[in-house]
This record gives C-alpha cells, structure tokens and sequence, in this order.
C-alpha cells in the first residue's frame, strides 16, 4: 500500500512558507541592509555639504567686511549659492548674477572699460546686468546690495 | 460590526503587502536570472565559480596560513578608501594639513574613512610581517618557491614605502620631521647617499616639492608596481600549489 501522507518525500506537498524560506528572507534583508549602510556612508561622504563648500546658505542675507573691496575694485562673492559678483564704484555698489546667462561662465569685472566681461565668448554687460553686446540671451539678475556700518550687505 | 470589518480589512492590507513583497523579490530573482543565464551560457561563470570554490584544501592548512589573505584583503580596504580620501585631500604644503582636518572633523563619516585607511594601513604592516614569519618557519620559501618568497619581499619593501609615503601626506609636525630624519638617514648611504637624498626630497630640505612626489609616489606609482608583483605573486602560487606540512 502507497504511504500518501505527510511523511512520504514523494507526495509531500512542498509549503511555501518554511522555517528555511524565512531564513533565506533574513539573510537577503540583512545583505541589502548592509549594503544599504555602505551605500548611505559613501553618498553622505561624497556629497559636499554647505560647510565643505565653503557657506552659501539657500536663504537670507550675506555681508561681508567693506574694506575687501576697494573703489573700482570688485570680488565674487557666493549669494543664496550662487556666485554674485559685487563691483564698488565711487558713489554705489552694484551686485549682478556671475553666471553667464548664455552658458554659465562666469563673469568678471573689466575696470578698463567699466563692464562685465565673459571670459567664454564676449558677452559684456553693464552694471545693472543688462546686455551690450554679445551672446547673452537675456540679462544678468541683480541683487540688492548696501552698507551697513563697515559692512557690505547682499539681500 | 464595524470593528470586525475594519480588522477585517487592515487583515487584507496586510497580505496585500507581504504579496507585493514577494512579487518585488520574485520579480528580481527572475532579473538577475535573466542576465545571470544569459551570461552563464557564454562565459560558464557557474563552472568558474565552482572550480575556485571547491578546489580542495590539504588537511594540514591552518589559521596561519591566513596572513596573506588578510594582507591583500586590508590592500584592498587601503585601495577603496585611499580613493575616497582623494576626492577631499589638497596636496600643497597650505592646504595639505587644513583638507585632512575637513575630512576628519566635517566631512560626513570622514573619520571613518580617515581611521579606515589609517588602521588598514598599520595592520596591513603588522599582517604582512607575520605572513612572512610563518613561510619562514615553515621553510615555504625554499624551491621551487624561492622565487616567490623573493617577489614576496619586494611587496614588504612597497608596504613599507606605501607606509613611509603615506605618512608625509597629512602634513603636520610629526610627519614633517619624521621624513626629515628618515630622507636624512639616507644620507649615511656611502657614495650616492648625498644624491640619493637630494632626490628623494626633490631639494636640499623637505618641501613642497617632496609632498608632491611622494603624493605621486603613494596613489599612483606604488599601487600600480605593486598590483604588478602581486599578480605575480598570486600567479605562482595558482601554478605551484599551497606549501607542505611541517
């Protein structure tokens, strides 16, 4: 007589939840979280934050001392994380978006002839970031800056 | 009974989930088998696997016979995380010292990195002097393993000039002085020891010309000449087989 129990290894019909199947789940859960923790340490190593980068808050003001710019001078400075160029003229001072809007260099200050030159392909502005000539499609934003005390205020 | 149908269906919910679970792990089983088939049909990993994972290990191989392994595997640990100190580290005399204090105290899990390849590095001195002690005493250096034993001792020399290099790199006063005095020891070499000197600084003192070349020495030249003698040396023990018993 045929055993058709439980016991018999030929008619014993496979369960899919198994003390083995649950093992094997904890051991694929515990790889990936393993591999997840090496993963998460290497992004959070690579991707440079605020402080590697050296500041550049998303929100509110920046300042920095007067006296790094001279008359006629001018220094790129970093502005909500964006590089401002900020130019000290007698009578004002101008703040202007450094990113070329025609392909993202950045722009300097040419005392000479009292422009923004791009170094990429001579697109000049003026103070107020609007185009002279060149192939900027459309005109440098503007931040308003003043002096506050011995302080120069970007807002 | 609004209790009952609510257990009811939170009941439902919950198999529904433990399905999707499935169905996800289901379906990447069958992706990696996809490709895993398919590749396994052109390049027999499977047979390749199988060849390096049941090839028969004589009886008389103990723990020591481990020191090796660790030595490559703590290479390989120094390989990963030199890397990636690389992507923060400034190899000028300025901001040597300054980038190696921004990996250690802002850079997320910096230190770790940092003690990784700091603890790596001495361990792997530490490992590689105990693998030769025990082919030493195992007298695994003699033919037809002489020659071996002799690339072996060309990797301790590069351990140690990775080590001797890697120590100039953080640019503080310890590693400062030490280079002075070890480049100095150079010196008492009879005949070339003045030149050899003068060469290894890159000058008559420690600058920033000798931070540069051992900079280049440690993540280029060394693991390059060193990949070169452990594929040699790994080879002959592939053709030769592992030593005899005592």
């Amino acid at each position: 007589m045929v055993d058709g129990g439980e016991n018999n290894p030929e008619t014993r019909t496979v369960t899919p939840r198994t003390r083995r199947s649950f093992l094997n789940y904890l051991l694929g859960a515990t790889v990936i979280a393993g591999i997840g923790g090496v993963i998460n340490t290497l992004v959070r190593f690579l991707w440079p934050t605020e402080e590697i980068t050296g500041g550049g808050k998303a929100a509110g003001t920046t300042s920095l001392p007067l006296s790094e710019i001279p008359v006629g001078g001018a220094k790129t400075v970093r502005h909500k994380g964006k590089p401002y160029i900020v130019v000290r003229q007698v009578a004002k001072l101008y703040a202007v978006n450094a990113i070329c809007t025609h392909l993202g260099c950045i722009v300097y200050w040419d005392p000479s002839i009292k422009q923004l030159a791009c170094p990429c392909h001579t697109a000049f502005f003026d103070l107020n970031g609007n185009i002279i000539t060149g192939p900027a499609p459309t005109p440098l934003p503007t931040a308003e800056v003043k002096v506050a005390g011995d302080q120069i205020v970007i807002s | 009974m609004p209790n009952e149908l609510q257990r009811k269906g939170s009941e439902e919910k919950d198999i529904e989930r433990r399905t999707y679970i499935r169905e996800s792990v289901n379906l990447l089983t069958l992706l990696t088998g996809i490709l895993y088939g398919e590749l396994d049909e052109r390049l027999e990993i499977r047979e390749a696997i199988r060849n390096q994972l049941k090839k028969p290990v004589p009886p008389h191989v103990n723990w020591t016979f481990c020191f090796g392994g660790i030595s490559f595997f703590l290479y390989i640990i120094l390989a990963v995380t030199g890397v990636l100190l690389l992507m923060y580290y400034r190899p000028t005399t300025t901001d040597a010292y300054e980038s190696v204090v921004l990996i250690t105290n802002i850079v997320p899990y910096g230190w770790l990195i940092r003690g990784l390849h700091h603890w790596a590095a001495n361990l792997m001195i530490l490992m590689v002097v105990l693998h030769m002690l025990k082919v030493f005493f195992y007298g695994a250096y003699k033919p037809p393993r002489d020659l071996n034993w002799v690339v072996g001792v060309f990797l301790l020399f590069l351990t140690m000039i990775f080590g001797f290099s890697g120590y100039l790199l953080p640019w503080n006063q310890v590693s400062y002085w030490a280079t002075t005095v070890a480049t100095d020891g150079a010196g008492a070499i009879p005949l070339i020891g003045d030149q050899l000197k003068y060469f290894v600084r890159g000058g008559p003192e420690v600058s920033q010309l000798t931070l540069t070349r051992f900079f280049a020495l440690h993540v280029v030249i060394l693991p390059a000449v060193t990949f070169i003698f452990l594929f040699l040396h790994f080879g002959m023990i592939r053709k030769q087989g592992i030593s005899g018993p005592l």
